[in-house]
């Protein structure tokens, strides 16, 4: 299993952005994570797409990045892991989602918008910082995989407690059923 | 309380240092021994050299790097992941600017505070499930695939309710 690629990749870019759309991140980031009808909206498209495990956005103005001296730009921080092709990532973001990309990099020097799907792929993979060292617990699982593990574990608990007051004909039912819905994961 | 810790550390790195900080990464060998699993419940955890951050506007501003970059994604409480970060990465901190001596575990705690980036936006889909909770799920349905696989031979067997009873056990 260890000598299989891992499914889980890596990746990071730093973009330089105007100050004004520093504080426009600065102001708009907080009610997109924390105010739930917001950051549902805003979110709900890409956890859909079941192939990121971690994004995180952050905004670097000073090093260090606290109590540091200015930096004279502050710098969008986009680090992330991910299922799959990286060209195939960052297009699901143009495709599905490109207000969302203007939302976070419209102020970025030299952003080119989310399209064409090539400038935009050129933009983050012009910037991608390579991974030196990179650690996953669960190298061979991909996002789909653990959702798809945690919902099943859901229903099985839900059929383990049912089973016994059921006969054989509701039993081999509910098997169908689930199998029908676990199927996609197995 | 929230069921996970991002640590994103960002620091740059001593003049005369970017070679044996180099040298140091490499060190840290395969994912498979990785030291970052001295952190407890480490879901994922990455090490970069960040050579430059891009100038926009040319060489006129003061040298912007190198830096090391280090985040991990583990399971609170996050004093541990820090104590578990800064065992993993002495080596590594104690190449960067200002690094107090990386044995006196309290002032290296408030170094990394102060070079830690706080995440503004996250996306995390299975972020409120511990390290554990993920790796039993992953190995129920590996289990679970057995088994049905199992079935499939079979199908229609008489007893299949009390052949899942007794694999997965009743609730």
């Amino acid at each position: 299993m260890a000598s299989e690629p891992a499914r889980a990749q890596p990746l990071q870019i730093f973009t330089p952005v105007r100050r004004a759309w520093g504080l426009w991140l600065k102001l708009s980031w907080p009610p997109a994570e924390r105010f739930s009808p917001v950051a549902r909206f805003v979110k709900a498209p890409l956890k859909r797409l079941r192939f990121i495990h971690f994004a995180h956005w952050s905004l670097l103005t000073h090093m260090p990045p606290r109590g540091g001296t200015r930096l004279p730009y502050p710098y969008v921080v986009f680090s992330t892991t991910f299922n799959g092709d990286v060209n195939a990532y960052i297009d699901a973001f143009s495709i599905l989602i490109p207000w969302r990309m203007r939302l976070l990099w419209q102020g970025a020097f030299h952003f080119p918008g989310p399209e064409p799907l090539g400038r935009f792929r050129r933009f983050i993979t012009e910037r991608v910082v390579p991974t030196e060292h990179f650690h996953c617990a669960y190298p061979q699982a991909s996002v789909k995989m653990i959702l798809g593990a945690l919902e099943l574990e859901e229903e099985l608990g839900r059929l383990r407690r049912e089973a016994p007051g059921m006969d054989d004909a509701e039993f081999a039912r509910r098997w169908r059923q689930l199998l029908g819905r676990s199927g996609a994961v197995l | 309380m929230s069921r996970h810790v991002a640590y994103t550390v960002m620091a740059p790195v001593r003049a005369g240092e970017r070679d044996g900080l180099a040298r140091a990464i490499e060190a840290l060998g395969p994912s498979d021994g990785s030291p970052l699993t001295a952190i407890p419940g480490l879901h994922m955890g990455r090490v970069t050299l960040i050579e430059r951050l891009e100038d926009p506007r040319g060489a006129t501003a003061p040298a912007l790097g190198p830096y090391l970059f280090v985040v991990v994604d583990a399971d609170p409480p996050e004093a541990a992941v820090v104590e578990g970060l800064a065992r993993a990465c002495a080596p590594l901190f104690a190449r960067c600017e200002g690094c107090p001596d990386t044995d006196d575990r309290r002032a290296l705690a408030t170094w990394l505070a102060d070079h830690r980036i706080k995440d503004s936006w996250t996306i995390m889909p299975y972020a409120e499930h511990s390290l554990p909770e993920v790796e039993r799920a992953l190995a129920l349905r590996e289990r679970f695939g057995r088994f049905a696989a199992a079935e499939a031979l079979n199908p229609g067997a008489a007893g299949l309710r009390d052949r899942f009873l007794a694999e997965f056990g009743a609730g």
